[in-house]
């Protein structure tokens, strides 16, 4: 918890040093007005597409999940979440992008991928296959004297839904609502990337530039306080209707009894249609890069194997920081529960959600003066890069362990202290096998998901010092197109040898105590 | 944990004596990529400097020109560049208000009229609008025919994020002063989109997204020197084209000044100045001989600036008078 404060309060107050408390209301701009509402704007549009679809296509696997690899395909979904945002955007790209696969789409209605649309597009694919996982199950959670009842009542097609599903599905849309609103809110790479200018910018990216371009520390900091609280309000409406609860696992798991039929064949072309549409930035990189004439020269580039090497520290460290950090905290909320009331434990849960709301830029930029007195000794941008994307994976991470943890500690803490067990040796022989699953998986989709940054590594990148993101990002810049498609395929193979690599070793690790 | 706080104090020491311990000098710039990149002129510059100095170029590159001032400022005293080269004038004053900077004491000769004691100049060109000629066959003639015509749709980059974007807000400023927000409401219509920086603005247009792309008189010299075309013109316009001076600067925070004063006296050198209209496709700051592919250029004798000073002073404002007429 302390560290937390640390790393959030500290840069804050460093950047507070340079503010200019003579000029409160000099940057304030007609023009920034059109900036919050375009973040407002394009942040909902964003998210009720997001979740529409994901309705839809978790309502149709779930009806269909009979078909053999149903599972697997919603497994395999909240992959694209965790994906590096600039791969899915290289994927539209080459799909509606102007020299596209789909592009006689967007020309026949006389549309432009730059701009709002691209910036929908591509929030809408990095967010819907994610809904859909958390939708499904939701489904999955209803019980099976619901779906026997309502079978026996005769329901079906619509009544079904709005009779069994829909409830299911509506306790957990607030939590999904407000957490797709805030990743666009806050979203960096599509917005700049799409942007096309100043008329389709977001508060993110006026934060920044400020920062960035025009060292502008005053100007930052308000902007940073109208995001946050915009932030805040959207999170306090929906939150405090409905309690957080990301991710439950359920054991008693409804089975759908459909089996193949021709008259479910609407079911299944729709189906088809969203499974391509998922999935298809995914192909075209892996297309694009294979047929990329500057695939081997790019592998074996001294500026690809430097982003290498730092993409991989960067996702082993912070990894490793953000499962530490969440450990700590999940200790500290077992205490609160223990020794204070139920209602401090929501205001504690409600915290480390909050650190959703702040914005990266501004904390690295906090970071950076911090840390500037060692450079040149230590490379602070690595250590800026991983701290902050351990501090912001926090949330997930939290989610993701949370209820086994707390579970196991309800379950067995009786048993450890009649058995006098204690601090470590409790957590390695009580706790650990429990939870080692989904710390595992945690670390994991952090590691990965730390890969995606973009807004800090393109500050303090140089050519010594990149990512696989800011490399892409940089080749894109310079229209090396087929370079940078080359180095999406890589960056994806790299991706997924991570992720199956580490989840095999890590679950085979043991801990022994002598 | 002693254990554990020991290896590390070891390892702080090894990192930090390879620092001190290095065999030969090293000079540090910080540049912006594509001045660094294989491509650019800093590979060959790099080794013609090296031959005549006992000592190692070390090039620093950030993705963009705009942001070199603000990585310098943010690393403030104890940044370990030397060098900062690739900012330009609109800069000056607020590079040298940082108290960043030292006066350089060099006095080269120069084929442009410079006072300036902390940065000299290392290459200049002029914004024009870039158009193919066998697509676009009767460009504008002036800034004032643009604005007015409604059969063009250009590609410019946006002024906060580039140095070329804030030329044209500069460029718009010089000729029309205080009816500049008019001037971007009918220009407004159209810029299909403002790109982040340069590269982005000139590869749209190269895959036809647009007529005419802000970029410099010079650009079609790269095409003939590395494409044999000629079908890309600069267009000229009437009213004159805005300058831009590239600059270099030493840190007051350098540990090697007389080194890094020899590459100040270097870059007016013609071994320097002979890579750049052929590697950084802008004039020289020298009068060397230019390349052929130079003397097909019209350069306008109209070379519009508007005072650093006044820049410095005016910049913001002028920034939010555009995003305002947005």
């Amino acid at each position: 918890m302390v560290i937390i404060i640390i790393t959030l309060i500290a840069p804050l107050l460093t950047i507070l040093l340079y503010y200019d408390f003579n000029s409160i209301l000099s940057s304030y701009q007609p023009y920034y007005l059109n900036v919050i509402k375009f973040s407002i704007f394009q942040a909902i549009i964003s998210s009720i597409v997001s979740v529409c679809m994901g309705i839809l296509f978790a309502h149709l696997l779930f009806k269909h999940s009979y078909i053999h690899g149903i599972n697997s395909l919603v497994n395999f979904l909240s992959f694209t979440f965790i994906l590096p945002t600039i791969i899915i955007v290289l994927g539209i790209i080459s799909i509606y992008g102007n020299s596209g696969y789909l592009n006689y789409i967007l020309e026949f209605f006389d549309l432009n991928i730059y701009g709002i649309l691209g910036i929908i597009i591509a929030h809408v694919l990095l967010n819907f296959p994610f809904v859909t996982r958390i939708i499904f199950q939701s489904l999955q959670d209803i019980s099976h004297d619901e779906w026997s009842l309502a079978k026996h009542n005769g329901l079906e097609g619509f009544a079904l839904f709005k009779t069994i599903e829909w409830p299911a599905i509506k306790k957990t849309l607030p939590t999904i609502l407000t957490m797709v609103f805030i990743l666009c809110f806050m979203s960096f790479a599509p917005v700049i990337i799409f942007g096309g200018g100043p008329n389709f910018s977001t508060l993110e990216i006026s934060i920044y530039q400020a920062l960035l371009f025009e060292y502008d520390f005053t100007k930052a900091i308000n902007l940073a306080f109208i995001q946050i609280i915009i932030c805040l309000v959207f999170l306090l409406i929906f939150l405090f209707q409905n309690r957080i609860s990301f991710f439950t696992l359920s054991e008693n798991r409804a089975s759908v009894t459909n089996t193949y039929s021709i008259r479910y064949l609407p079911d299944y072309l729709l189906l088809l249609l969203f499974i391509m549409f998922a999935f298809s930035p995914l192909v075209t990189i892996i297309l694009d890069g294979i047929q990329s004439p500057k695939l081997l020269k790019i592998a074996f580039s001294k500026s690809f194997l430097i982003a290498l090497t730092y993409t991989f520290i960067i996702s082993v460290a912070s990894g490793l920081l953000s499962i530490i950090l969440t450990l700590g905290l999940l200790s500290f909320g077992k205490n609160i529960f223990i020794k204070n009331s139920l209602k401090r434990f929501v205001v504690f849960e409600t915290y480390i959600y909050l650190l959703l709301v702040f914005s990266p830029v501004l904390i690295s930029s906090g970071f950076f003066i911090l840390f500037r007195q060692y450079l040149g000794i230590l490379n602070p941008g690595l250590w800026i890069v991983i701290l902050i994307n351990a501090v912001f994976t926090i949330p997930l991470s939290y989610s993701l362990i949370k209820s086994s943890f707390y579970k196991i500690f309800f379950e067995q803490d009786f048993l450890s202290q009649s058995l006098g067990l204690k601090g470590l040796t409790r957590f390695i022989l009580i706790e650990w096998p429990v939870i080692k699953i989904p710390v595992i998986t945690a670390f994991v989709v952090t590691s990965v998901i730390s890969t995606s940054d973009l807004v800090i590594i393109s500050f303090f990148g140089t050519n010594n010092f990149s990512t696989l993101s800011l490399l892409m990002f940089r080749l894109m810049g310079s229209y090396q197109i087929q370079e940078s498609q080359a180095v999406a395929l890589l960056f994806l193979i790299y991706c997924f040898i991570y992720f199956v690599i580490s989840y095999k070793l890590l679950t085979k690790l043991k801990i022994r105590i002598n | 944990m002693k254990n554990l706080s020991n290896i590390i104090a070891v390892i702080l020491l090894l990192l930090t004596s390879s620092n001190i311990f290095a065999e030969n000098k090293t000079l540090i710039i910080y540049t912006y990529d594509s001045f660094a990149a294989e491509w650019g002129p800093g590979p060959s510059i790099k080794s013609a400097f090296e031959k005549n100095c006992d000592c190692t170029i070390k090039f620093i590159a950030t993705s963009n020109a705009a942001t070199l001032l603000t990585k310098i400022q943010l690393e403030g005293t104890q940044s370990n560049a030397d060098i900062v080269l690739g900012f330009d004038q609109n800069f000056l004053i607020d590079a040298e208000k940082t108290n960043l900077f030292i006066k350089h004491a060099i006095d080269p000769e120069l084929n442009i009229d410079w006072k300036n004691d902390y940065f000299t100049p290392y290459d200049y060109g002029q914004f024009a609008f870039i158009y193919d000629d066998t697509k676009l066959l009767n460009p504008p003639k002036s800034m004032a025919e643009l604005i007015d015509r409604d059969d063009i749709k250009i590609i410019v980059q946006d002024p906060r994020t580039s140095t070329p974007g804030l030329g044209l807000l500069l460029w718009v400023k010089s000729i029309y002063g205080k009816d500049s927000p008019n001037a971007w409401q009918s220009l407004n219509d159209k810029i299909i989109t403002y790109t982040p920086g340069w590269s982005e603005a000139y590869g749209m247009f190269l895959e036809n997204e647009a007529d005419m792309v802000l970029s410099y008189t010079t650009s079609p010299a790269y095409h003939l020197m590395y494409e044999e075309t000629n079908k890309y013109k600069a267009a000229s316009f009437a009213e004159g084209h805005y300058m831009q001076i590239e600059v270099a600067g030493i840190l007051k925070s350098s540990q090697n000044f007389k080194l890094a004063q020899k590459f100040m006296n270097f870059i007016s050198s013609n071994e320097f100045q002979s890579e750049i209209p052929t590697k950084n496709i802008m004039y020289p700051v020298t009068n060397i001989e230019l390349p052929e592919a130079y003397k097909q250029l019209t350069q306008s004798n109209n070379k519009l600036l508007i005072r650093p000073e006044l820049v410095h002073a005016s910049k913001k404002n002028w920034i939010n008078e555009w995003l305002n007429s947005q």
